[in-house]
């Protein structure tokens, strides 16, 4: 079956939207599930990395003569060993297309270290210690540069190049001069001059976001076993199998045919697990060494050395007529890419201005090599930091105009057939049906009431956001077995309870129990292409294909049993999971059991493609109490309303929403990576870099909105991302109106506020 | 006739037009007649290492419906052809 053929369905579901229980969840919750950590392969070596302590040097030399001495080593390798591949775009990563030969040079520093932390050679030992001790014997002398440590640094000209032959690219035309600036992106619509003219009032900000990590709790992991024929196989966590079978190959020049990758069960990501980092070492030191590589991260090296989600810099002005309607708005973003170009660029400029309907704006996006790790996806990859910068202008528009927040955001607010930063015009969004739960939400009802200590005082805030979502493709493949269960193989790795979701689609259109469903996650070599779990795609787009392959499922059962039945296919009538003709009645089980006993095997298959993204919204409100004394921010309530389309597995759903909103109140109140002035990370533990606990968070109140995505079946939209775009503009619009003190910079961390409330002379001492 | 979204950097070399109507039974077709009245442009928007023949990470999108076909994608006499970044994302 097609993509798109079908009408979608609403309500009135026997499967969907109901809470069974989770097929993986028993093997999680007692230890059965296995993770790459787990792996254990005859003869296995161990491997570690020895990384730059330096954010930006060359390198002289390398001497790994006592590392290869060493008791019990088998390889050590460096950039040497990798293939020498050209510099040229290939498609891939989050950021859509990446030059291989930075990509390979992320792996193993060649020639220059660009953070601290970049990988410069790596030990395979017998054991994991003598492989640490091994790598501190390599000697590796570096000529020290003067570090880039954020994107206001390195747009500035003077600052030391970390690449001489990167040259900025204006949307498809080269500067000549080589720069930090990788990419300057330009969008825009109507005239932001007349715009600007015809506005009452105007308000400009500036904003520094800072870097900040995923903090999944598994650090990545990878074990290589290549053989004597070539064939290599590795076993590893990430959000997407085949993108690490086909980064590999690039990076190797290996072809892909001779790579298997499994995946294991993983522990988080976010994002952050969409890229290879440990798979081409322990390759190359398993073909080395002719021996099985086993290589995991401490978190010293998760935090140091994968992508956290880039710093920003970022300027914003809006204007409005004094009835409170926008006139223009023009939006600049510089991304701090990490030491390699292609950072969340995009994304961040699409969904800056997105809640709002604009005639006039314009957005310039800048991509800054900066002397720090290679960023990669994070939740709503660079949505949160734009957002912040302008929900936090718009909240002061509002209160310049005398406006209700709120009440400004409905009045601006974007709706289908509205422009969109890149051009096209919005599909069916629910952005205004957001707005209207949280107004109509028992959160924004109740008036909040005042501290009850002299140095506090409390605040409430609001912010939309958007996640356009994506598409990509998906795989799925059913199987009916004898007993009447069915086989479901999906080549999404499930990192956030897929296997459900997906399951229940298929058990809707079977119209069988989500229990009779056995998903799967198959290999590279036995499921079908599919694409990262990420952009939160995977429900709505691999649900896809579980749909197409349950229909032609169906299809197949009827023409077996009419064969059976010695009647024609088109009289049979398959509904509800049973089957019907000329008084025939079985339902699916016996249906399946009748036509295996004939010697009729029933599969089905689809991979899709959707050419529609369906983006979502969400709106959030944040109420909190400040401490005028020390600074702390305490969240005393927190409702997200989010547009998920169609909720499949409801606390999946909501379980995302509050995740989103953990991590977005982290970000906004703690989160940071703290350099020194040499770019030394100083805080790479999770003890100093300070994540929110439980003990930090109240219970966050979900609402789910639907507004059910005219493109799927069932409705389905991603949501995984849009909840963690709004938390640190709803938080710092709360300080606002807590204390009438504007934040511009995250985290909003007692140190930075004490200062705010000091300069605006609201400090308590 | 179909149109073309121009993207605000290329603007300048289509004297300001922001969408443009092209002649052309592809999008390929239509970067070409973009070409050659306003020389500069579609070499902005195109490249000879990718299979779609559009720019890196560049995807068509005609009507709401994106396309990975890239030059080789087919329009109609009513389609507005957008060229736009590819997106993923993180979760």
């Amino acid at each position: 079956m097609a993509v798109n053929e079908f009408v979608t369905k609403t309500g009135d579901f026997k499967v969907i939207g109901k809470r069974p229980i989770r097929h993986d969840g028993a093997d999680k919750v007692t230890g059965r599930a296995t993770y790459g950590s787990d792996i254990s392969l005859q003869g296995m070596l161990y491997g570690r990395v020895l990384r730059s302590p330096h954010a930006h040097a060359d390198i002289k030399s390398i001497d790994t003569t006592d590392a290869e001495a060493y008791p019990g080593v088998h390889a050590v390798i460096t950039s040497e060993d990798f293939p020498n591949v050209e510099s040229k775009l290939v498609e891939g990563g989050e950021a859509g297309s990446q030059d291989l030969s930075y990509m390979s040079a992320n792996k193993m520093a060649r020639g220059k270290v660009l953070y601290h932390g970049h990988p410069v050679a790596a030990v395979a030992a017998e054991t994991r210690d003598a492989a640490e001790e091994a790598a501190r014997l390599i000697k590796v002398e570096y000529e020290v540069l003067e570090p880039v440590l954020s994107a206001r640094r390195g747009r500035d000209k003077s600052s030391p190049l970390l690449h001489d032959t990167l040259y900025t690219d204006t949307e498809g035309e080269k500067d000549t001069e080589p720069s930090n600036v990788a990419e300057h992106r330009i969008y825009g619509t109507g005239d932001i001059e007349k715009g600007f003219a015809e506005a009452d009032i105007i308000v400009e900000n500036e904003y520094d976001t800072a870097t900040v990590h995923q903090g999944y709790i598994e650090p990545h992991n990878a074990t290589a076993l290549w053989r004597e024929d070539g064939s290599l196989d590795i076993w590893c966590s990430s959000q997407g199998h085949f993108w690490m079978r086909n980064e590999t190959a690039k990076i190797l020049q290996h072809p892909v045919s001779k790579i298997k990758v499994t995946p294991m069960e993983i522990g988080g990501g976010f994002g952050g697990k969409t890229l290879t980092y440990l798979e081409t070492p322990a390759a190359l030191l398993s073909k080395k060494s002719g021996r099985p590589v086993k290589m995991w991260m401490d978190r010293t090296e998760v935090l140091q050395s994968t992508g956290p989600t880039p710093g920003s810099w970022i300027k914003v002005k809006v204007g409005a007529t004094n009835d409170g309607k926008i006139t223009a708005a023009q939006v600049e973003i510089s991304i701090e890419a990490g030491g390699f170009p292609g950072g969340p660029l995009h994304p961040s400029c699409l969904t800056s201005l997105a809640p709002y309907n604009l005639e006039n704006a314009q957005v310039d996006g800048y991509d800054v090599v900066v002397n720090k790790p290679k960023s990669a996806a994070y939740r709503a990859p660079g949505a949160t930091m734009s957002e912040f910068a302008v929900e936090t202008t718009m909240d002061e528009l509002a209160e310049k105009l005398g406006m209700d927040s709120l009440e400004f955001h409905m009045l601006n607010a974007s709706k289908e057939g509205d422009w969109r930063v890149d051009g096209p015009r919005f599909l069916r969004v629910g952005n205004i049906e957001c707005i209207e739960a949280i107004k109509s939400s028992d959160h924004w009802k109740t008036p909040l009431q005042a501290a009850t200590e002299p140095n506090k005082v409390r605040g409430r805030g609001m912010a939309s956001g958007f996640w356009g979502n994506a598409t990509l493709t998906s795989s799925a493949r059913g199987r009916v077995n004898e007993d009447g269960s069915v086989t479901l193989v999906e080549g999404s790795c499930d990192i956030g309870g897929s296997r459900t979701s997906i399951a229940m689609q298929m058990a809707e259109t079977l119209g069988i129990s989500e229990q009779d469903i056995v998903p799967i996650v198959g290999d590279t070599d036995d499921a079908g292409y599919t694409a990262v779990t990420g952009g939160s795609r995977t429900t709505a787009v691999t649900g896809l294909a579980a749909y197409n392959a349950a229909n032609e499922i169906l299809a197949k059962m009827s023409t077996g049993l009419a064969e059976v039945w010695e009647v024609k296919s088109d009289n049979i009538t398959s509904q509800n999971g049973r089957f019907s003709c000329n008084g025939h009645d079985l339902s699916f089980k016996e249906a399946a059991a009748l036509l295996h006993d004939n010697d009729i095997q029933v599969t089905g298959q689809s991979t899709v493609t959707p050419k529609t993204p369906a983006g979502a919204f969400s709106c959030q409100a944040a109420d909190i109490e400040l401490d005028l004394e020390t600074g702390k921010i305490e969240i005393l309530r927190y409702t997200i309303a989010q547009d998920a389309g169609t909720a499949i597995y409801p606390p999946y759903v909501e379980g995302q929403m509050q995740g989103g909103v953990a991590q977005g109140i982290g970000w906004a109140l703690n989160e940071e990576y703290w350099y020194d002035g040499e770019g030394h990370l100083r805080n790479s533990s999770l003890l100093d870099y300070r994540m929110p606990t439980a003990l930090d968070l109240p219970m966050i109140d979900t609402i789910i909105v639907e507004v059910p995505n005219p493109d799927h079946p069932y409705g389905v939209r991603g949501v995984g991302e849009v909840c963690i775009v709004p938390p640190p503009a709803a938080i710092a619009n709360a300080i606002h109106n807590a204390v009438g003190v504007r934040m511009h910079e995250l985290p909003m961390s007692p140190p930075k506020v004490t200062a705010a409330l000091a300069n605006a002379g609201k400090l308590q001492t | 006739m179909p149109r073309l979204y121009v993207p605000s950097a290329l603007r300048e070399l289509t004297d300001g037009q922001s969408d443009i109507e092209l002649d052309g039974q592809t999008v390929g077709d239509m970067l070409q007649s973009l070409e050659s009245k306003h020389p500069g442009t579609a070499s902005r928007l195109t490249s000879s290492e990718t299979a779609h023949g559009l720019r890196h990470g560049l995807v068509v999108f005609i009507d709401g419906e994106q396309f990975r076909t890239g030059t080789r994608t087919k329009v109609d006499d009513n389609s507005t052809v957008y060229l736009v970044l590819a997106q993923a994302g993180g979760t």
